[in-house]
């Protein structure tokens, strides 16, 4: 009686339609929905923001092993502080100071002076660089041949 | 077989000399060159000597050429007085480039070892005469209103970034803040005397000019009186005030010293932030 009364229930069910309202706007989400991510790529996007954040901590790593700040200074590929960059610093004197020498030299030998003290004591091969020595040598050279 | 001998003689000496004494290379040479000329026909010498001349007359006319550049590249305003002494610095340094280039035709049409060093102590009557006074001027113009103004530039630029760094170290809390402020002092007085001696040094140079232009009839050079002016050496020290010829030249070469010891303070401040921070 009981099973019987199961089977009866259940073949009502079976007559159970879904209002045409609801129908069709059931109908209309299906056929225009935006496509679901696949879980394949969310898990590879997943994948590279982790691979990406472990990188970022073992080049922090690195950094801080190969002496953090100092490479900064040392490296010619960040000029973040050239200011105070010893190498540039001691290039760019040297090429001031070698070019500073020349100039007194040229005007302390066409002038007549033995010597500058300021520019013979610095650089006392420069002389030989300068043009009007070159030229008297030249005449006297051709003058005593 | 007699020649022979002596000119052997004076090979082994020679490079016996330069054998124990390398230091008398230079002498050597000069021996050398003795020995060669003994030897050598008068026409060799000729030629010689025409090619040495040649060489150096036309070092002369670049050298010329490479003052009047320099002075050309230096912009004034119109209708200034430094514009008028550079046109008239410009036209003297044509002047010496016609010399040179009527020196160089002349040595063409040169036959023998006399006319030759005629021409030599010709040139070298010129240059000792004219040329190196007026050159001295055009030097010292160039010196006072493109070079040293040029390296001030320069060393303006460094200490401003030099500023800029410390600051920044600063800011990082890489460096004590008081650690750097009396070299970074140190440096901007240093540089504002180099600015000064600079500045006196063109107005020196112009007023130079103005009075020559009273004194001195156009057709002349121009000659800047000189004005000796006591400065004593250090007012802490008691010592007999030292007579120093003030002069344009002189500012400017006190500038460029001033400049130097300027940078032997950034390379020591270069050096002590590298300490600080511990990469050096």
């Amino acid at each position: 009686m009981k099973e019987e009364h199961i089977i009866k229930q259940l073949s009502m069910l079976k007559n159970i339609q879904p209002d045409a309202d609801f129908a069709r706007s059931a109908r209309t989400t299906i056929l225009y929905r935006s496509e679901p991510t696949p879980v394949r790529f969310f898990g590879l996007t997943q994948s590279l923001s982790t691979t990406l954040s472990i990188g970022l901590v073992v080049m922090f790593f690195v950094f801080v092993a190969l002496g953090g700040v100092a490479t900064v200074f040392r490296t010619p590929l960040s000029p973040t502080f050239q200011g105070v960059d010893e190498q540039s610093l001691a290039s760019e004197a040297g090429s001031i100071n070698q070019t500073i020498d020349f100039h007194l030299n040229e005007v302390a030998y066409i002038s007549g002076e033995e010597e500058n003290a300021l520019a013979m004591n610095a650089a006392p091969n420069t002389g030989d660089a300068n043009s009007d020595k070159e030229i008297d040598l030249l005449l006297t050279q051709a003058k005593s041949y | 077989m007699k020649s022979f001998i002596k000119y052997f003689s004076l090979v082994t000496f020679f490079a016996l000399t330069l054998a124990i004494n390398p230091s008398a290379k230079a002498e050597g040479m000069d021996f050398a060159q003795l020995v060669v000329t003994e030897d050598v026909a008068p026409e060799e010498r000729l030629a010689k000597k025409i090619e040495l001349t040649t060489d150096a007359l036309k070092k002369a006319d670049e050298r010329v050429i490479e003052m009047r550049t320099k002075l050309e590249a230096i912009q004034f305003e119109d209708e200034t007085p430094e514009l008028e002494l550079r046109n008239k610095l410009i036209e003297r340094a044509n002047g010496y480039s016609v010399f040179y280039s009527e020196k160089l035709s002349a040595l063409a049409a040169v036959q023998t070892i006399e006319e030759v060093d005629l021409l030599i102590d010709g040139v070298i009557a010129y240059r000792e005469g004219v040329y190196a006074d007026g050159a001295k001027e055009i030097i010292e113009f160039t010196l006072v209103y493109a070079y040293t103004p040029s390296v001030l530039v320069l060393a303006d630029e460094r200490l401003e970034n030099i500023l800029k760094d410390v600051t920044r170290l600063e800011g990082l809390e890489l460096i004590e803040p008081s650690t750097f402020v009396s070299r970074t002092n140190e440096a901007s007085t240093i540089l504002q005397r180099a600015h000064a001696l600079q500045t006196q040094a063109m107005a020196l140079l112009m007023e130079r000019y103005a009075a020559s232009l009273l004194i001195t009839p156009e057709t002349q050079p121009i000659e800047m009186e000189i004005t000796p002016i006591e400065i004593p050496i250090d007012p802490t020290v008691e010592t007999v005030p030292a007579i120093i010829e003030i002069t344009p030249r002189s500012l400017a070469e006190s500038s460029l010293a001033e400049i130097k010891k300027l940078y032997e303070l950034f390379i020591e401040t270069g050096e002590k932030v590298g300490e600080t921070l511990g990469i050096s």
